[in-house]
């Protein structure tokens, strides 16, 4: 229980975060703060403590699920290109505008 | 079958990594004949779906509910219709810049690939994917070699649809801790029976905040009219007349899944918000792609009335008004994009002369015009009376009448370019006018078919001499009052509107704004009966 609290945490600081922040980067670090929290609360609610490997003939309890370990994986791929694609845009903003900040950036359009 | 439905997915993708790979000018004219090839086995998919038989296989012949499942039915049918015709367009229209460029081909058509995907998919994890996919391709293709401005746009575009799909992929899960499968009918099956329990309504929420945002409803729009008004023209005509409906997708789709909570009144007032609201800031734009974009937003709020009656009525009026949406706003788009090339200008005010100088581009706008403001005689006009007869009676009614207005208000704004003397050539390359053609035939040819299915569902009601007589005169008064109110009023550009009109709203906020609107949508769903 305590660590699905610990990373629902997590999602709350990484919400406040994106209200918060006014920083690009800090904004990008907030949003894969968030998709791993996600992650992280939907492994620990798929694997009931005291559960092993989900390997063939290699269980000596009952094996967890293996569906959500292979959906997280994809999950956390999509993050990887979301983050790879977003630093790559926040490297031609820089050098457009000069600035990272949201809302020097709306104040430098006008 | 089970070879053709895969191949409508396969073929785009395998054909963009050989666009990749091959990287040779030559070679991006396969694109017309891929196109050929996808429009024939649409329509052969579509023939079974029409004798009434949908199509659903699990791909690598695992058992339902476990394997992923392809299913064709009417809804995934009109959307892959859409998609297929949307992306002929696209291509006709982009081909005399872009057909040395092998890249932007790759990304286009595997952005086609992702679509078909995404409306034939009938497995929550695998929808999952595929809108995000689709959100990288779009804001790529938003960004594709530009600057500043576009960038932002696209950046702010992936971000806050991350955040979206990320409270989406909050749903799949709590769905599946719940019931074990992420196929929609198997776990939908077993959701019925726990929809009175607060996680199965907590993840309803979920779907519902995520779907939202993809279809820009009124707290969560803020993302739409930076995107639309940035992206190169034939991206806009995608984004606003293909990839703006998904969200709407996801509203029906899962309205046939969780029939209980997930449509209901709440909805039907966020729809008329958005349309209000829309409207309302697209009569003060000047950005001729903006009073576009922001008329987007309205639109959609117009189909979300429609679909949220519940009703098969209203259901089908706003299925009508998306494909009819879809016609005219990517007519209008390409208009705009060459209004935008030929004069260097994206201020309404400064480009004049379209009729003088291009009659066929002019008629094109007149038609894109006609349609969205629901003219008699025009596809606009079916919908938009079906979703009106599905509400009646209720106090949404005079909203819809405002937002008529309105929209005509805006559109004898944007319908000035048309008049004065010809100062620019406005000269279109064949493709560009053939692509042109192409969709301003489709929102003629939509008024016909309109007629048809409409006087099927609402069995002979729909279509009388009186009906027609009267919403010509509904119309006429209101374009009459519609010309007043924009010369008196609106052609003033009060200063103070003008600076709240065109004001961008900041990442930050509009995080907040989708933060406040989740925990709105939680706590209503958990005490709606």
């Amino acid at each position: 229980m305590i660590e699905i609290t610990l990373s629902f945490l997590i999602f709350l600081i990484a919400a406040y975060g994106l209200i918060k922040d006014t920083n690009v980067v800090k904004s990008i670090i907030c949003l894969n703060l968030l998709q791993t929290a996600v992650i992280l609360i939907f492994i620990l609610l798929t694997r009931p403590s005291g559960s092993s490997l989900p390997i063939h003939g290699f269980s000596p309890t009952a094996p967890v699920d293996p569906l959500p370990q292979a959906l997280i994986i994809t999950a956390i791929v999509i993050g990887a290109s979301i983050t790879a694609l977003a630093l790559m845009m926040t490297v031609k903003i820089f050098h457009y505008y000069g600035t990272l900040d949201w809302q020097e950036i709306i104040e430098k359009e006008k | 079958m089970y070879y053709i439905l895969l191949s409508i997915i396969f073929v785009p993708l395998i054909l963009a990594i050989l666009f990749y790979l091959v990287n040779k000018p030559q070679f991006n004219s396969m694109v017309f004949l891929f196109q050929v090839l996808q429009t024939f086995f649409v329509y052969v998919l579509s023939r079974s779906v029409i004798a009434g038989e949908s199509l659903s296989y699990v791909i690598g012949q695992w058992p339902m509910g476990i394997g992923i499942e392809l299913r064709l039915d009417w809804l995934s049918l009109i959307f892959v219709g859409m998609t297929t015709l949307g992306f002929w367009a696209a291509y006709l229209y982009c081909w005399e810049e872009k057909c040395r460029d092998a890249k932007y081909f790759f990304f286009i058509t595997f952005l086609q690939g992702s679509l078909v995907a995404l409306f034939l998919v009938y497995d929550l994890f695998s929808m999952f994917i595929l809108l995000e996919l689709v959100t990288i391709l779009g804001s790529i293709l938003i960004t594709y070699k530009k600057d500043g401005y576009a960038v932002k746009a696209g950046l702010f575009y992936l971000l806050y649809n991350s955040f979206g799909m990320t409270i989406f992929l909050v749903g799949v899960i709590i769905l599946y801790i719940s019931s074990g499968s992420l196929n929609m009918t198997v776990a939908g099956e077993i959701a019925q029976g726990l929809s009175q329990q607060v996680h199965i309504r907590f993840a309803v929420a979920c779907f519902f905040v995520a779907f939202s945002l993809k279809s820009a409803l009124v707290p969560v729009y803020t993302w739409l009219p930076i995107a639309h008004s940035s992206a190169p023209s034939s991206v806009s005509a995608l984004l606003s007349g293909l990839m703006v409906k998904i969200g709407l997708y996801g509203f029906m789709r899962l309205h046939g899944v969780f029939s209980g909570p997930f449509l209901s009144q709440s909805l039907m007032i966020v729809g008329i918000s958005t349309a209000l609201l829309g409207v309302g800031f697209a009569v003060l734009q000047t950005d001729i792609k903006r009073i576009l974009a922001y008329h987007t937003i309205s639109q959609v709020g117009l189909m979300v009335v429609g679909i949220s009656s519940g009703m098969e009525k209203g259901m089908y009026g706003g299925l009508l008004h998306m494909v009819n949406h879809f016609a005219f706003k990517t007519l209008l788009f390409l208009c705009a994009g060459i209004l935008i090339t030929n004069t260097g200008e994206r201020h309404i005010k400064k480009i004049r002369g379209v009729m003088a100088s291009n009659p066929f581009l002019g008629i094109a706008i007149v038609i894109g015009i006609l349609g969205i403001t629901g003219a008699p005689f025009f596809n606009g006009s079916i919908s938009k009376y079906i979703i009106k007869k599905s509400v009646e009676g209720t106090f949404v009614t005079y909203g819809l009448y405002l937002v008529n207005f309105g929209t005509l208000v805006s559109f004898i704004k944007f319908g000035q370019v048309l008049g004065g003397p010809s100062r620019y050539p406005f000269s279109i390359e064949w493709v560009k006018s053939l692509s042109i053609a192409l969709v301003a035939t489709l929102v003629l040819a939509m008024f016909p078919i309109g007629i048809v299915m409409g006087g099927r569902i609402l069995h002979g009601e729909f279509f009388s001499y009186y009906n027609l007589l009267k919403e010509s005169g509904i119309y006429l008064i209101m374009a009459i009052f519609g010309w007043q109110f924009y010369h008196r009023v609106v052609d003033r550009e009060h200063p103070w509107l003008k600076a709240k009109a065109t004001k961008t709203l900041g990442f930050q906020i509009s995080n907040a704004f989708l933060i406040v609107y989740f925990l709105v949508v939680v706590i209503f769903t958990r005490y709606q009966v």
